[in-house]
């Protein structure tokens, strides 16, 4: 593929492929049309009903990947293999940090992190974590995408507007009329939030039920709404800044609208959620659903952050803990939420250079990495690879290949049941474009080589 | 290579050998006639009077999939620890799948199918399942909660459709075979219905559970499947539902059915507490009906995890939760599920009952071949507990010691005590290999004949069973030696076992508008890839369906 791809004009050269799983976010869509061409002349045509992000990735990753660099001058590849794995064999502390592997990046991920006695999680670990303050401390009731769209006759977005990380999440899950599954009832849509309600969801859902309430009181809203929907009244409730008398009035309208539909669907979206009790309010609206299903059917559905689940799912069946996680050079590994995480390692005092080490995996090129005083290694897709290498003076950058488009693999979708079948959509390339897995393995047979000599 | 094992016991069922001193040949992973020449062998390894059988196969055990994945979230190894015990004191009841795969090995077992394989989510535990290496793996694809087969029904369409939507299904899913749980329940469960008997209409399709059993009981015997339909019956775990369960049998109209984890099946309410022992009900019943075979599902006392597709019944169980956590879950139109830790106590007169109730199933059913050693891993308890349980079955004086142990209700509500039937090495051999061979189709092992695949497992025979089946001296798996003398020395990757059975392509076409309107997921993706199969050196080993 010409890394100048020129005009349309060759479009009928293109071969057109269906059906085509997108990995550029946790949404799991998995029915663009791709049209490439063999002769690598003409522009790829991406057809994804008009998703930016769909558009952007396969625009920007479907090419040859570009050279390695260190301090943004190129390098040859094995070079700079063999650079990180100098590095990483002198390393005291390796943080693993992770966005958007497959399950074979996953699994090679955590291979190498247990061989090197790493520090494991994704690269926004504490920010999108959902599972584990509240599931471990009461559990919840989930749903999954199939089931809103079929099944929920109510949803209620908390605070998210899941367009912003999944743009084709309401058109998917939440179209107008009636779920299929349902009595025939229409769906009702409640946004409760900021004044910030998507243009998009009133656009398609004219009379969804806007609760305007600021962050702050988010937590309390919901504890209102628990509070009503299990049958108890609050009298005399007084807020500074805004009018309780409305916002109890319009919550008693959600408990109406609740209690008259067949299944209510919650979704939030954990990073979206006024922070830093974030995982709190999830912990209370796991809660409600619970008691919602006392007497009701609900289910939850908290959206996932764009480092994806994927990595997260590797190693509990791996290791059996969720991320973060740690691993010993005897083979033990332990786990932290609050000290392990990546957010944690980058806050640390007296990072180095000469002893500390990030690999920042990013193989979808959606994240970017931080700054921080550790020697910092990347795996990260083409165009991220481009804009990092001649950008960030001191990073070691390796570009891999993108799931989905150079490499075939599976990764979970944001309800963490179903799995995707991500395809190599440019095999010509395959030989240039090796994916994270290939290149965690080149990285331990030069670490092999280290420790020979 | 050619191995000779020299001296061995063999307990082989299938061809009546019951401790006959033979030698045993294997080579290029196969069982083999013994050559002409006895000498002509590369490896020779004496077993003088050591007990050989072939690999233990386990075929009902949750080791791959989503929610298994969350019973570990739940329950990491050190939240377990605070937490009590965990019996057979391998510090979790759900190990990692490597560790599962060790484990297993090291106990003699070789082949595990994973019970309850949601279509949507077959990818996952197949590539979940790749990890569990040794073993051989499988699973079996749960319908009978699915919109679309109960939209089917609903229409009273003819059973030729029905044929062939589980015949894609398989193709799609890879399994073995066709599990059910409670069928028509977990989507009732989705409409508000907490309860739903066996003649009871579902209430959005107006299907009964016992019209789902037979059409899919009919469909798994129209396509040749080995494997009958494995069926978790309707009200688990509610006093009384030794009824539903004993209607269930009758609602296969004399297609061949599979009960699971029967035990938590077997409750009467007799007594002062409404709970008491349905298990000699079961047992008769079973021993009257050769089309049905069943798996016990033995309770172990300790903290273990349930895990279960049942979100109905597990949503009523959670308030029983210890720790005090658990989570559920609505599943793409297709079924759901609910994990809830939980501990049985011998102090606690319904878990001791339980505990007395899968004892009474095992030595009430006469025929081994019939009736398999299960914990429903680990819902009853881990299946590192299962050298306890053949102690228990096989040792009458040590079962009595138990029973006298934990709480009286178990001896004065069941008939336990009273029964003097001990198992024998060649019963444990039916219930763990040629049985369970047998009911999955699994032509190519739980045998040591010619020709079959070398997976032995070789026991030092001791007075206690338990030390016995825990702790094999050997174990082969295609005739490598995985396990020398209690440590696991050898990694082979497994192999999936599926059937592909043939189906009219015709049903795409019913099933496109389903997808576009319904599913979240194009049909072409629907399906699990050979690559998801094939990970780490990982091979296919398609059996055969039975000719129509």
């Amino acid at each position: 593929m010409s890394t100048e791809p020129t005009s349309a004009a060759s479009a009928k050269d293109l071969v057109w492929h269906t059906d085509v799983p997108c990995p550029f976010c946790t949404l799991g869509c998995d029915d663009l049309r791709i049209g490439l061409s063999e002769a690598t002349t003409a522009e790829p045509q991406i057809e994804a009903d008009g998703c930016p992000r769909a558009q952007r990735g396969f625009s920007e990753q479907l090419r040859p990947l570009p050279a390695c660099t260190r301090n943004g001058t190129a390098m040859d590849r094995r070079l700079a293999v063999r650079d990180a794995a100098e590095r990483l064999a002198a390393a005291e502390w390796i943080h693993v940090a992770g966005a958007g592997v497959d399950v074979a990046g996953a699994r090679a991920l955590i291979r190498l992190a247990g061989d090197l006695g790493a520090s494991l999680d994704t690269t926004a670990g504490q920010r999108y974590r959902r599972d584990s303050a509240g599931l471990l401390s009461t559990g919840a009731w989930r749903t999954t995408q199939g089931e809103i769209r079929s099944r929920a006759d109510c949803v209620i977005l908390i605070g998210a507007e899941p367009d912003a990380q999944t743009p084709r999440f309401l058109d998917r899950c939440v179209p107008p009329g009636a779920p299929p599954l349902g009595d025939g009832r229409p769906r009702r849509v409640i946004w409760v939030g900021g004044n910030r309600m998507p243009e998009r969801l009133r656009e398609r859902h004219p009379d969804v039920l806007h609760v305007p309430v600021p962050d702050a009181y988010l937590p309390a809203a919901v504890g209102l709404l628990r509070a009503e929907m299990s049958g108890h009244r609050y009298t005399r409730v007084r807020f500074d800044d805004i009018d309780a008398d409305a916002l109890i009035a319009a919550l008693d309208q959600v408990t109406g609208i609740v209690r008259d539909s067949a299944y209510t669907a919650l979704v939030w979206n954990p990073d979206q959620l006024p922070l830093p009790y974030g995982d709190l309010l999830g912990e209370q609206l796991d809660l409600l659903v619970r008691e919602l299903n006392q007497h009701a059917r609900a289910g939850a559905l908290p959206l996932d952050g764009p480092a994806g689940s994927t990595l997260g799912q590797v190693t509990t069946w791996l290791t059996g803990m969720p991320l973060p996680v740690r691993f010993r050079k005897d083979g033990s590994v332990s786990r932290d939420p609050h000290h392990l995480s990546t957010e944690s390692y980058l806050s640390r005092q007296g990072l180095h250079p000469e002893r500390d080490v990030l690999l920042w995996v990013s193989p979808l090129g959606n994240v970017s990495p931080p700054s921080t005083r550790a020697c910092t290694i990347l795996l990260t897709a083409a165009s991220q690879a481009d804009a990092t290498g001649r950008a960030t003076p001191g990073d070691l950058v390796i570009p891999v290949g993108t799931p989905g488009v150079h490499t075939a693999g599976a990764t979970f979708r944001n309800d963490e049941v179903v799995t995707l079948p991500l395809r190599a959509l440019a095999p010509s390339m395959a030989g240039a474009t090796p994916g994270v897995d290939e290149t965690v393995h080149e990285l331990e047979q030069e670490l092999a080589s280290c420790e020979r000599s | 290579m050619r191995t000779k094992l020299s001296g061995g016991r063999i307990y082989d069922p299938t061809r009546g050998l019951d401790g006959e001193i033979r030698d045993l040949y294997f080579e290029n992973g196969r069982i083999i006639e013994p050559p002409s020449d006895p000498h002509a062998v590369d490896a020779v390894v004496d077993i003088p009077g050591r007990v050989v059988m072939a690999g233990g196969i386990d075929i009902h055990t949750h080791i791959g999939g989503g929610k298994v994945n969350l019973a570990r979230t739940l329950l990491p190894p050190d939240e377990c620890a605070a937490h009590g015990p965990v019996h057979g004191g391998r510090g979790t009841p759900v190990p990692t799948a490597p560790d599962a795969g060790r484990l297993y090995a090291l106990m003699g077992y070789t082949t595990a199918i994973e019970p309850a394989v949601l279509p949507a989510n077959a990818r996952h535990a197949h590539l979940e399942m790749a990890d569990t290496g040794p073993l051989d793996t499988g699973g079996y694809a749960l319908l009978g909660n699915d919109d679309f087969l109960l939209q089917l029904l609903s229409d009273r369409c003819e059973q030729a459709l029905i044929d062939h939507y589980v015949g894609w299904i398989l193709q799609k899913t890879r399994c073995l075979g066709i599990k059910v749980v409670n069928p028509g329940g977990i989507n009732a469960f989705k409409y508000n219905v907490r309860k739903l008997d066996l003649d009871t209409p579902n209430p959005h399709y107006g299907v009964t559970p016992r019209t789902v059993i037979r059409r899919l009981a009919e469909a798994v015997d129209n396509l040749g499947v080995p494997k009958p339909l494995h069926v978790h019956t309707s009200n688990l775990g509610i006093p009384g539902n030794i009824e539903t369960t004993l209607k269930t049998i009758e609602a296969a109209e004399g297609h061949r059915l599979h009960l699971a984890h029967v035990q938590f099946h077997s409750y009467d309410t007799e007594g002062p507490k409404g709970f008491s022992s349905g298990a000699m009900r079961l047992a008769e019943a079973v021993n009257n009906h050769p089309n049905v075979t069943v798996d016990v599902g033995q309770v172990q006392f300790g903290q273990t995890v349930t895990i279960s597709a049942d979100a109905m019944h597990q949503h009523g169980a959670g308030r029983h939760a210890h720790p005090k956590r658990w989570i559920g879950a609505d599943l793409e139109c297709e079924a759901g599920c609910g994990v809830v830790p939980f501990r049985y106590r011998d102090e606690s007169f319904v878990n001791a009952l339980q505990w007395a109730i899968g004892l009474e199933v095992f030595l009430g059913i006469a025929d081994p071949w019939r009736v398999f050693l299960t914990t429903d891993h680990p819902n009853g308890g881990p299946f590192t507990t299962y050298p306890h349980l053949i102690r228990l079955l096989m040792d009458r004086t040590y079962r009595n010691d138990q029973l006298e142990a934990i709480h009286p209700g178990a001896s004065k509500h069941s008939v336990l005590g009273g029964m003097d039937r001990h198992l024998g090495l060649s019963e444990i051999a039916a219930m763990t290999r040629s049985g369970p061979a047998r009911l999955a189709g699994l032509a190519d092992r739980g045998h040591l004949a010619p020709g079959g695949v070398a997976d032995v497992t070789v026991y030092n025979e001791h007075s206690n069973p338990e030390r016995m089946f825990e702790a094999p001296e050997y174990v082969f798996k295609r005739g490598e030696c995985i396990v020398d003398n209690g440590e696991l020395v050898a990694r082979p990757p497994g192999e999936t076992l599926f059937v592909q059975p043939d189906y009219d392509g015709a049903i795409e076409k019913r099933l496109e508008p389903y997808f576009r309107e319904v599913m979240t997921v194009a049909p072409a993706n629907y399906g699990v890839r050979d690559e998801d199969l094939l990970a780490g050196g990982r091979r296919l080993n398609q059996q055969p369906c039975r000719s129509r």
